[in-house]
């Protein structure tokens, strides 16, 4: 199996291929197969330290990657971060011949009609699309049927904290009875950076002891930077950049707060639930799904009052904050975990593959 | 079809010669790369499809595997070998097997035990134009051999250092020696000089930039080897043989035999790694072996560099058939 990707920034997209690989080896062997990006080559080293096959692939000439996939693959999951993306792999893992794959990390954004005609072509070298949300599968069968659609529920398998969480607050200046309110998202507009800003002196206006950690890369990190200062709430707000112990930050926290635009179903979420950490998430389809429609903590999206209302109501609470995260620990072992996404997913695979009659040997690759 | 495993233990400059030949094979899958520079064994891995490992011993645990390629440098040589001869894997490793004799004859007492198969990657032996001195020498054998490697001094600073390298002798001129036996025969007795000049563009080289060999053969043929590193190109590596009405010259890419009819150069065919993993592969893959150089052949060639090395340093003519 080779789980494929051309994004270039494969970030929760990568987390969640690498969970894949690893929750399906006992069936499945699989390759992570990442383009040459910066981002691209990021992925395949967490895959090789992980212990998984990796293969790297020029973009702009998959030639020889077609070549290696006829050799050794016997399917191809092509995992779009947008709907633009991984059109090129599908082409080529069908004209390899292989039962091609493709996973939705969004739900369907396309507007521009050029971009949702090259969408409905890519559909003809694609056996199975997943989604990774109701809202999601929705948003695409709306548009082109049920038939090659299918709904895989995202799922994570949690990493455990390492750390103490007093010594990880005082690594990063978080004293012990302040409010440390998480967030984990890449800086860009999609995940509403912007309205949480705005959102912040309101909630320290009624919490004062809040304080604001963002952990996450993307274009819109430096200007952010600068608004926080200028908005003289650096001592309010602290901009980590990309961090790779978000289990201990999380551990940390006191809320995780989401205030995304849209999502395909946010990892960060099903991360801290997981953990047993109160949530605040925006009212959009994938972000309801994870924390459940009775979560009392949703706020509308790109709006600052509403977020700095849920926010202010999560931490002023601490009985309703803990029972709600206590529902949403118990809502993500019945429903995330990683080893129901691999298991249905190598289902899904199972049924795209000859069987083992029509083909004694089944390559191993 | 069913592929032959094969993991690479050091994933620098000569495993790369390799690889290039056996992507080229369709019997061979290449699983697994370990490097103590993970970078460089991610780098290996993610051309091939491949899983990536820091240490050999993580490689030898995690991955399934039918052979190891071990093209490690020469002091590195110890822990990886003795961990795939436990694991009974075959395995194919590069020049110079070791800088220490006893090491080298420990493992090959293990592989014989064993009864593994093995390789070594003295890939002059697979030349055609090797072969065709051969024949030529099947009649008229060699009375006196003059070889040479009169080269630069190679840029990995390892290189530089005589405990690192074993130096040029042990190094790059170990292929002449292995060349003279496997066309001359076994070598009886050395006598070696060397010298060395501090070089400014190499801080710290402190191997011989000098040396010479004087060989006896079982077979009464004499003759010599001379080294130098001093120059800033390649110069000439080869091997010339005289016998009864015939001068031979070897290099690694052409042949010239004069039988005093014209001095007729003739350049190599194909490509000679390609035939010496071919035959490894073959091997492994159960077909009667035809590897050119076992461990415990390379292991013969590799006691007359290192009898160089101790004759240079004491002064003394190294007596080999009384070992």
């Amino acid at each position: 199996m080779v789980l494929a990707t051309d994004s270039l920034q494969p970030s929760g997209l990568g987390e969640h291929m690498l969970t894949l690989a690893q929750s399906m080896s006992g069936r499945f062997d699989a390759v992570i197969a990442a383009g040459e990006s910066e981002g691209g080559q990021g992925l395949l080293k967490s895959a090789a330290e992980a212990g998984l096959r990796v293969k790297a692939f020029e973009p702009y000439a998959l030639q020889p990657f077609k070549t290696w996939l006829t050799q050794y693959a016997d399917l191809l999951h092509v995992h779009a971060g947008i709907g633009w993306e991984g059109h090129d792999l599908t082409r080529i893992g069908k004209a390899a011949g292989l039962p091609v794959v493709r996973t939705e990390h969004l739900p369907y954004l396309l507007t521009s009609p050029v971009q949702q005609a090259e969408y409905r072509a890519c559909l003809l070298s694609v056996d199975r699309v997943i989604t990774v949300s109701r809202a999601a599968y929705d948003s695409f069968t709306s548009r082109h049927g049920v038939d090659s659609f299918a709904l895989v529920l995202n799922g994570i398998e949690p990493k455990v904290s390492r750390g103490k969480r007093k010594d990880i607050r005082s690594s990063l200046g978080i004293a012990e009875d302040a409010q440390m309110v998480l967030t984990v998202a890449r800086f860009t507009p999609q995940k509403g950076y912007r309205s949480l800003l705005e959102a912040v002196p309101k909630v320290l206006a009624q919490v004062p002891r809040s304080r604001f950690v963002w952990v996450g890369e993307g274009p819109e990190f430096p200007e952010l930077g600068t608004e926080v200062r200028e908005a003289d709430l650096a001592d309010a707000v602290t901009l980590l950049g990309h961090r790779a112990d978000v289990p201990d930050l999380l551990s940390a926290a006191d809320l995780v707060v989401l205030p995304s635009l849209f999502e395909g179903l946010p990892l960060v979420l099903l991360e801290a639930m997981a953990a047993g950490v109160p949530v605040v998430a925006t009212r959009i389809g994938g972000s309801v799904e994870a924390v459940g429609e009775a979560h009392p903590f949703l706020a509308q999206p790109a709006n600052a009052d509403d977020l700095a209302a849920a926010i202010v109501a999560a931490l002023s609470d601490p009985v309703a904050a803990r029972i709600a995260a206590e529902a949403g620990r118990q809502r993500f072992d019945r429903t995330f975990k990683a080893s129901r996404m691999a298991a249905e997913t190598a289902d899904l695979y199972s049924s795209l593959l000859p069987t083992p009659s029509s083909q004694p040997q089944v390559r191993s690759a | 079809m069913n592929r032959t495993r094969i993991g690479f233990i050091g994933a620098g400059g000569i495993a790369q010669r390799h690889l290039g030949v056996l992507e080229q094979f369709d019997d061979v899958d290449l699983v697994a790369f370990a490097d103590v520079d993970f970078d460089r064994a991610l780098a290996a891995a993610a051309r091939f499809g491949a899983r990536a490992f820091g240490s050999h011993d993580e490689l030898l645990s995690d991955e399934s595997l039918d052979a190891v390629y071990i093209c490690i440098p020469p002091f590195a040589h110890g822990a990886a070998e003795r961990a795939v001869i436990a694991k009974g894997l075959p395995f194919f490793v590069e020049k110079p097997i070791s800088l220490d004799l006893k090491f080298a004859e420990e493992l090959a007492a293990k592989i014989d035990a064993a009864g593994l198969i093995t390789g070594v990657g003295y890939h002059w032996r697979y030349l055609d134009t090797v072969e065709e001195a051969r024949r030529q020498l099947e009649q008229r054998p060699a009375q006196l051999v003059s070889g040479y490697w009169l080269d630069q001094t190679p840029p990995p600073q390892w290189w530089w250092h005589q405990d690192q390298s074993g130096g040029q002798m042990v190094e790059q001129t170990t292929h002449i020696i292995d060349l003279a036996r496997y066309l001359v025969g076994d070598v009886t007795q050395v006598f070696a000089m060397a010298g060395h000049r501090d070089r400014a563009d190499f801080p710290g080289l402190d191997v011989a930039t000098v040396s010479t060999a004087s060989l006896r053969f079982a077979s009464g043929a004499i003759g010599n080897i001379g080294s130098t590193c001093l120059l800033n190109w390649g110069h000439r590596v080869g091997l010339h043989l005289f016998a009864e009405g015939l001068a031979l010259e070897l290099t690694d890419h052409d042949i010239m035999i004069d039988v005093g009819a014209g001095r007729p150069v003739r350049h190599a065919e194909g490509d000679p790694v390609w035939r010496e993993d071919r035959d490894f592969i073959d091997a492994v893959r159960g077909a009667p072996s035809c590897i050119r150089c076992s461990y415990a052949e390379a292991l013969k060639t590799h006691r007359i560099a290192l009898a160089i090395n101790q004759s240079a340093q004491t002064g003394q003519p190294i007596d080999l058939a009384a070992r």
